[in-house]
């Protein structure tokens, strides 16, 4: 089987010793911020974008790719011993994990979480690496007008994942595809406003954009409610589940990952829907509802696998299309880019180790996971209780020297400390900075992509719906829209988002 | 500041009018290139479509927040707002002629005092570990071309 082939050959580009040593970094990072509540995979992977620069493209996605997954279990851990979620992904599992805790099952719930996260964790690499190779193959038949297409279908995907208002999340998304105009336009040659500032000749650093919009504007949303903390779980019990609980967690297990898996693949997904879909379906088909929010060990393993299946598939679209699904992923496609790699589906035939070696430090990365995490709980717990005042002056530094050492130009320290600002006080409207970000990375494709497929046209706008790929993804966009308007489907998003919130 | 208990949500309504200002900025400015046919789409095109789309999506968000009730902005967090960004600027300003060896304890010292909860101890202690960790990381560790010594000093 080819499958077999490439795998293996992803599997020696990760065994080598300098990636499996990025892949335990990343995967270990991963889970120290996880842990750690007020700092989020994508203000990490911001963080530390500068310090890829110098590393094999390879090494870094591995690394990058690691924290993301390393996150959502590190997550878990905080949210079911002291009822503080560190990923919003893991809010659900906090509802049953907590009361596991408070009933001295605390270990059984870490386990059953990690357990969930390996099983997700080997499925999702699995679907990777099935479903990748088709994907891009249809990509590469794709013409600029069908690029185009699937980027809008992206970006209002996105819109319908956000929370908070649709409207705004709309208007975030348009901002972000402005804030991308700004620079030297590549077919004229001419400065779009720019105001004659030679730094922004090349257009906004990304990585200052990044920085600002999530690590600072954070720390200032976070001091705004600095919380006192919650008392610490210290009895974490026998780690096995028993025999009994063992029986219950396979099927939500199983049934978390299928569902994450495939909620990870829609554009706009990721980790997050997908726990909060599966720990709504365990809830539905239970025999005992009654039991969930009371420590029901279903409600810890369903979710936990979902977001674990979800991280890693939400991988697909950005590997095959470089169409990023999440913020996370938009970083990842920046880190590609400055690398000099331009995502899409040529990635997969043009760079192969990349590609594969990617996918299999996925499934390293989570066997690293489990063998390092249950023993190193109370690492963990410990890291817990070092204060924000004491974090967040490190984050503020490693974003200031980090953002500096792109370019070394301070105009890059200032531009940051403004996104900073202008993300705190668009966060206090209720406009989440996710859309915009996206927006910001599609928006000069998109504009070359639109160029492209109307000059092939002549300027004829029916290009868009004459074709029938590109008419069939626009088609789904609407879909998405109607759905999105329809009063009853809008209750419910809110409800769903603010639920468990 | 808008402070409002009645009628209309202050949230909305600063965001719609933001939304509008930055959408009518950027196709004010979009004008001082050309506009360009579909055929052949000069550098103003794109901008400016999307220029009107930002201006009626803050009209729309505008005038819904004038209509709707919703809860209000609520007090700014000044020190935060000031601790935090302030000493982001000033190393900027100052991480080239005095180094990381000042700039990194001024901006965790001032920045450090952001947080109500701020001890002398942590901040000295913090101010301290973070100098020399991003002296011995960043600068010797992955040689990052960062000044590490006054210029002043001849270093």
């Amino acid at each position: 089987m080819e499958i077999l082939g490439d795998l293996s050959l992803g599997l020696s580009v990760v065994l080598s010793p300098l990636n499996l040593a990025w892949c335990l970094i990343g995967v270990l990072l991963g889970t120290l911020i996880g842990v750690l509540p007020g700092l989020g995979p994508a203000a990490t992977i911001a963080m530390l974008l500068p310090a890829t620069f110098g590393l094999p493209a390879v090494s870094s996605m591995i690394m990058l790719a690691g924290i993301y997954y390393g996150a959502q279990y590190g997550g878990s851990t905080t949210a079911i011993l002291i009822n503080l979620p560190g990923e919003t992904s893991s809010v659900v599992t906090a509802l049953d994990g907590y009361q596991m805790a408070r009933k001295g099952r605390a270990g059984a719930a870490l386990a059953t979480a990690a357990i969930g996260s390996f099983v997700a964790g080997t499925v999702a690499t699995a679907v990777v690496a099935f479903l990748a190779p088709p994907l891009a193959g249809i990509a590469l038949n794709f013409g600029a007008a069908e690029y185009f297409a699937l980027m809008v279908l992206g970006l209002v995907a996105s819109v319908a994942l956000a929370r908070g208002p649709v409207l705004k999340a709309v208007a975030m998304v348009v901002l972000g595809l402005l804030l991308g105009t700004i620079g030297t336009d590549i077919n004229s040659g001419e400065q779009r406003f720019t105001f004659d500032i030679p730094e922004l000749a090349d257009g906004i650093n990304f990585v200052a954009l990044a920085m600002g919009m999530f690590g600072i504007a954070e720390i200032l949303t976070n001091l705004d409610h600095e919380a006192t903390r919650k008392p610490l779980t210290r009895v974490i019990g026998s780690l096995l589940p028993n025999r009994e609980e063992c029986r219950r967690i396979i099927g939500p297990i199983l049934r978390g990952t299928g569902l994450g898996s495939v909620l990870g693949i829609l554009p706009g997904g990721g980790a997050v829907l997908g726990a909060f879909a599966a720990y709504a379906i365990e809830k539905k088909i239970s025999k005992t509802p009654q039991a969930f929010g009371q420590g029901a060990i279903e409600g810890v393993a369903a979710p936990e696998s979902a977001n674990n299946a979800g991280a890693q598939t939400s991988f697909i679209p950005m590997l095959t299309l470089g169409i990023p699904s999440n913020p996370v992923m938009a970083l990842m496609v920046g880190a590609l880019t400055i690398q000099g790699i331009q995502p899409g589906p040529q990635v997969m035939s043009e760079q192969p180790e990349l590609f594969w070696g990617v996918i299999a430090s996925m499934w390293i990365g989570n066997l690293m996971l489990i063998v390092l995490n249950l023993p190193l709980i109370g690492l963990w717990v410990r890291l817990l209780t070092i204060p924000y005042r004491l974090l967040y002056p490190a984050i503020l530094v490693f974003c200031c020297v980090g953002v500096l050492s792109l370019n070394n130009l301070t105009s890059d320290v200032y531009l940051m400390i403004l996104f900073g600002l202008v993300g705190y006080v668009l966060v206090r409207l209720d406009c989440e900075p996710a859309p915009l970000l996206l927006g910001f990375i599609l928006g000069p494709m998109m504009e070359e992509y639109l160029r492209r497929a109307m000059i092939l046209a002549r300027g004829d706008m029916t290009t868009f719906v004459t074709r029938p790929i590109s008419l069939a993804l626009l088609l789904l966009t609407l879909a998405i829209i109607l759905v999105l308007t329809l009063p009853r489907v809008r209750a419910k998003r809110e409800e769903a988002f603010e639920e468990v919130a | 500041m808008l402070q409002t208990g009645g009628r209309g949500s202050p949230r909305d309504i600063a965001a719609g009018a933001l939304f509008v200002v930055i959408g009518c900025a950027f196709g004010w400015f979009a004008q001082d290139h050309e506009l360009g046919t579909p055929n052949r789409m000069g550098p103003a095109f794109f901008p400016t479509v999307l220029a009107v789309m930002m201006t009626v999506l803050g009209t729309v968000i505008l005038v819904q927040g004038l209509r709707r009730p919703g809860e209000p902005i609520g007090r700014w967090p000044w020190r935060a707002i000031l601790l935090v960004l302030g000493p982001g600027i000033l190393f900027g300003l100052t991480i080239r002629p005095l180094g990381m060896i000042a700039a990194v304890p001024l901006l965790v010292g001032l920045s450090s005092l952001a947080s109500r909860q701020v001890t002398a101890a942590g901040l000295v202690l913090s101010a301290l570990a973070l100098t020399l960790f991003s002296i011995a990381v960043f600068a010797y560790g992955l040689g990052l071309p960062i000044p590490v010594f006054s210029r002043l000093l001849g270093g």
